[in-house]
């Protein structure tokens, strides 16, 4: 037998070898107890502790105390009934549920409070046309609801950010600013922050005092103040928050990163004076307040569609339901008891994602959609506005 | 007992995606129940910003290999994919960087010889004489496939079984072996073997413990094939199966799990959602791990003593971190248009995966700008690069929540530092970053250990090892990674078709004596 045959056997035997020690060894493992008890290793139950811890699903609330901070804004500071607050990132929001007259909906808010203290605050501002701020003005302390765990994109993101912020809030659009200024001060001012905070009016500015005093003699924050509609008398700065304005302010235009939260017309402002000013995208971050409230300013909006347009909108093998042309799928849902799971209602989240059977919707420019979903008819109800008869599948 | 479906399908991730397609297209009437909102399980895609981000698909092998049909085009064909699908084939199989070298290895076998034979002229015979041997082994694995779970669906055929001695003789010799024990008789530099077996990240076992069977199964037909990609991303790929479910008569319901799986008489019988409702069903198919399947949506001592002593000698595979970067400037300004590139700090692939066990910045991860194939997923001059490392759970789920995000930004830090070095300007045109965690697997998937690839694929348990699809109960099916054949998309596309033909064979046996002769009928697509 040459010596090359013999290595060929041998190596068979090798591999043969192998094949037997390898399946030895495995059943010697299955017959003794060498091996792993899976029947006794509780893996779901880990990896629902080990997310719950970072990720809660939901968190039960109870409204513990109610701050006044303006003629018109309050903060509603919250205990978490069901375990610790989890840990979040300054800036993030979360979803509030309510029901009123028997409507479930959820309004994202977010988070004025520091990560790691005992409550959760809540700022918002009374809005006489809205259909739950209103409400949320008549709560009281003993008041429990639900709400989604922390979740949100803006937020300092150190792999991303430069270490010079500044924050652009317009109104109640201060409150995750308030949880990113108040943990810098936590932190000793690690990074340096400048905020330009927009109101109508001097009587009527949440957090004012907190901010002037974090501001007094702090070389690493400062506070600009700009009125809208100020009474002349007034030594204050009048006007909207524009490029001269931020010129004038910013002192580090070409590293700074801008965090902009507030009404719609002002991010829009803002993110065109931004542009203007040669500030990349990059470096600025916004979060909307919700769904655009003038639909019909859109680009793209057909022009002869009324927003009180009636339509209908049709759940595959089931019932018909009204829906106005100038309020999101999202809504008429929620009216029909449809309520689908639903956190951002800005189309970021993707959980009141629902395939549209029939009907075309209007969807602006930018909406959160995957390629693939939108090819296959997919829509994100919050971000979705009836231009006729629509029929979605939906189950209840 | 009057059943509302013929089976239920638990979890929308390819394997179940797979199962209920196949099953509504033979004519039975299916249900398939997912918890999460959107089906697709790992084979998804988010928006942030103006990016859109593919989660899990890197390369996937077309069904033609030089025009001749490969098991997977039956595959496909049976689950009606194959005219809504377009694959688009990759320049390049991979791109391994390392300190002190820098290889670009083409697609296609004679790409592949070339530039290792280039790279490592005195390893040449030895580098060929592998490549054959895997070449080799990858097709009799397709025999035997095609002998023991034809793609037609028509059961095992014993002539083609009896042929497998002869015609694959190599799957009996390799079948205990790891890819070290074969590439040791043929190769030894170091360098030369870290870059034959770089795709081992793909398989989530380094060289040394990895099924030789497995690797040469992924390795040996994206050798012969080209890898390439899809349009869509793997969530057009879950949206195109549940458009074929649906047109086929199944039924779809997302945001609905199943909390039980009911047995009566040592039969399944149906299940329980999420929302308290009973649907009965003789067959379940789950794409829940057999742990999960049996453990929480059963009681373990409903399920018989012998599953769980098969279960004793498997080990729960490796999950993954993700670093997703939008970036402002294109791939061809920043040098990141090869795809798939492998970065390595060192040629000993078992010091790599003894970090993976560990909360270490990563030895080894992956860059691939999904962005250069598929222009949508970026705006005109921007890119989307995915960072993607391996990481065991079993430290993530120890890690305090107060230090989580401390954590993966180290990493991701490390990770972007090391692409800046190789890349530069990557880290200055940073538009959006997320980075996600085996936590984050976990929270979507629900998989113990936010597990990729299922089980861990040694020898003993991959490929004609591993865990059959069959379940302990009579009617209980599995799909999925943790199954026959194994992890990564192609495998647990097979995995669930696969579970759907046995079930749907199943199902035939049991209406017998009712539809003798009628149980299954083929739909015309």
């Amino acid at each position: 037998m040459s010596h090359n045959l013999r290595v060929r056997a041998r190596q068979v035997l090798d591999d043969l070898g192998q094949i037997v020690g390898g399946q030895v060894r495995a059943q010697a493992l299955r017959h003794t107890s060498w091996g792993a008890d899976h029947a006794r290793t509780d893996w779901a139950g880990q990896a629902r502790s080990a997310v719950a811890g970072i990720h809660p699903p939901s968190m039960e609330l109870e409204l513990r105390e109610v701050v006044e901070l303006s003629p018109t804004t309050r903060s509603l500071r919250f205990a978490r009934r069901d375990g610790r607050l989890p840990p979040f990132r300054a800036g993030q929001h979360v979803s509030l549920a309510v029901e009123i007259d028997g409507i479930r909906s959820s309004r994202p808010y977010s988070i004025s409070s520091v990560p790691g203290e005992p409550l959760l605050e809540l700022t918002l501002r009374d809005d006489p046309s809205g259909f739950v701020a209103p409400w949320l003005f008549r709560v009281q302390p003993g008041w429990r609801t639900r709400s989604s765990g922390p979740t949100g994109t803006f937020h300092h993101e150190p792999l991303r950010d430069s270490d010079a912020l500044v924050f652009v809030a317009g109104g109640t659009g201060i409150t995750p600013f308030m949880a990113m200024l108040r943990e810098l001060e936590i932190l000793g001012w690690p990074r340096k922050a400048t905020l330009i905070f927009g109101n109508r009016s001097p009587d009527d500015v949440p957090f004012a005092a907190e901010l002037r005093r974090m501001a007094r003699g702090n070389p690493a924050f400062r506070v600009v103040f700009v009125y809208s509609d100020a009474p002349a008398a007034k030594r204050v700065r009048k006007g909207f928050i524009d490029g001269a304005v931020i010129r004038g302010v910013v002192p580090a235009l070409d590293s700074a990163t801008f965090f902009l939260c507030g009404p719609e017309p002002m991010l829009a402002l803002v993110r065109g004076e931004l542009a203007a000013l040669g500030v990349p995208r990059r470096r600025v971050r916004s979060e909307d307040f919700g769904p655009p409230a003038r639909i019909t300013e859109q680009p793209g909006w057909p022009a002869d569609l009324s927003p009180e347009s009636l339509f209908e909108l049709c759940v595959v093998g089931g019932e018909r339901y009204p829906a106005r042309a100038g309020e999101p799928l999202l809504v008429a849902m929620e009216r029909a008891g449809l309520a689908p799971a639903s956190t951002c209602r800005t189309g970021a989240c993707g959980d009141c994602r629902v395939k549209l059977v029939s009907g075309r919707v209007f969807v602006p420019e930018g909406t959160a959609v995957r390629q693939s979903d939108r090819e296959h008819g997919y829509v994100h109800a919050c971000m979705a506005w009836p231009l006729e008869d629509c029929t979605i599948d939906a189950v209840r | 007992m009057q059943a509302d479906f013929d089976a239920i399908i638990i979890g929308a991730g390819m394997g179940g995606l797979a199962a209920a397609a196949r099953l509504a297209r033979l004519d039975h009437r299916v249900l398939l129940l997912e918890r999460h909102t959107v089906p697709g399980g790992y084979g998804s895609s988010f928006v942030r910003g103006r990016f859109e981000f593919e989660i899990a698909l890197h390369q996937i092998s077309p069904p033609l290999a030089g025009g001749r049909p490969r098991p997977f085009h039956g595959v496909l064909e049976g689950l009606g994919m194959l005219e809504s699908l377009e694959f688009h084939p990759l320049p390049l199989f991979y791109r391994s960087h390392f300190p002190d070298l820098d290889l670009r290895v083409p697609a296609g076998v004679d790409g592949f010889l070339d530039a290792l034979c280039g790279a490592f002229p005195h390893e040449a015979d030895g580098i060929r004489a592998f490549v054959d041997l895997l070449l080799r082994v990858g097709r009799e694995l397709e025999l035997a496939g095609d002998a023991v779970l034809p793609a037609d669906g028509s059961g095992p055929s014993l002539s083609k079984a009896a042929m497998l001695p002869v015609r694959a003789r190599g799957l009996l010799r390799y079948a205990g072996v790891s890819v070290d024990q074969v590439l040791d008789r043929y190769v030894q530099d170091p360098a030369a073997r870290a870059v034959i077996t770089q795709t081992w990240g793909y398989y989530g076992m380094p060289p040394s413990t990895l099924s030789f069977l497995f690797f040469a199964a992924g390795t040996g037909i994206f050798l012969e094939t080209g890898p390439a990609y899809v349009r869509g991303r793997s969530q057009g790929l879950s949206s195109s199966l549940v458009q074929v479910i649906e047109q086929a008569g199944g039924c779809v319901r997302t945001g609905c799990g199943v909390r039980h799986i009911l047995q009566q008489s040592g039969r399944i019988s149906g299940v329980i959602t999420d929302r308290d409702e009973h649907i009965r069903a003789p067959v379940v198919v789950s794409n829940a791990s057999p742990l999960t399947t049996c453990r929480e949506l059963m009681d373990p001592d409903m399920v018989p003593a012998s599953f769980w002593r098969r279960m004793r000698s498997v080990t729960v595979g490796p999950s993954s971190l993700n670093v997703y970067l939008g970036l402002d400037r294109s791939a061809a300004e920043l040098g990141l248009v090869d795809n798939d590139q492998w970065i390595n700090d060192s040629y000993d692939p078992d010091r790599v995966f003894r970090g993976m066990h560990t909360l270490d910045d990563p030895s080894l991860f992956m860059a691939t700008c999904h962005s250069h194939g598929l222009p949508e997923l970026a705006p005109p001059g921007c890119a989307a690069l995915t960072l993607t490392t391996l990481y065991y759970a079993e430290p993530w789920l120890r890690l305090e929540p107060q230090r989580y995000v401390d954590t993966k930004n180290r990493i991701a830090a490390s990770m972007l530092e090391r692409m800046e070095a190789r890349f530069p300007g990557v880290g200055a045109s940073i538009e959006e970053v997320e980075v996600s965690t085996p936590i984050t697997n976990m929270r979507y998937t629900g998989q113990p250990g936010g597990a990729i690839y299922g089980f861990d694929q040694p020898p003993a348990e991959a490929i004609i090892w591993r865990i059959p699809n069959q379940g302990p109960i009579p009617g209980l099916f599995f799909a999925g990674a943790w199954t026959l054949p194994g992890g990564g998309f192609e495998p647990t596309l097979c995995s669930g078709y696969n579970a759907g033909n046995l079930a749907s064979s199943w199902l035939a046996k049991q209406r017998g004596p009712r539809f003798f002769g009628l149980g299954r009928r083929e739909v015309q697509a």
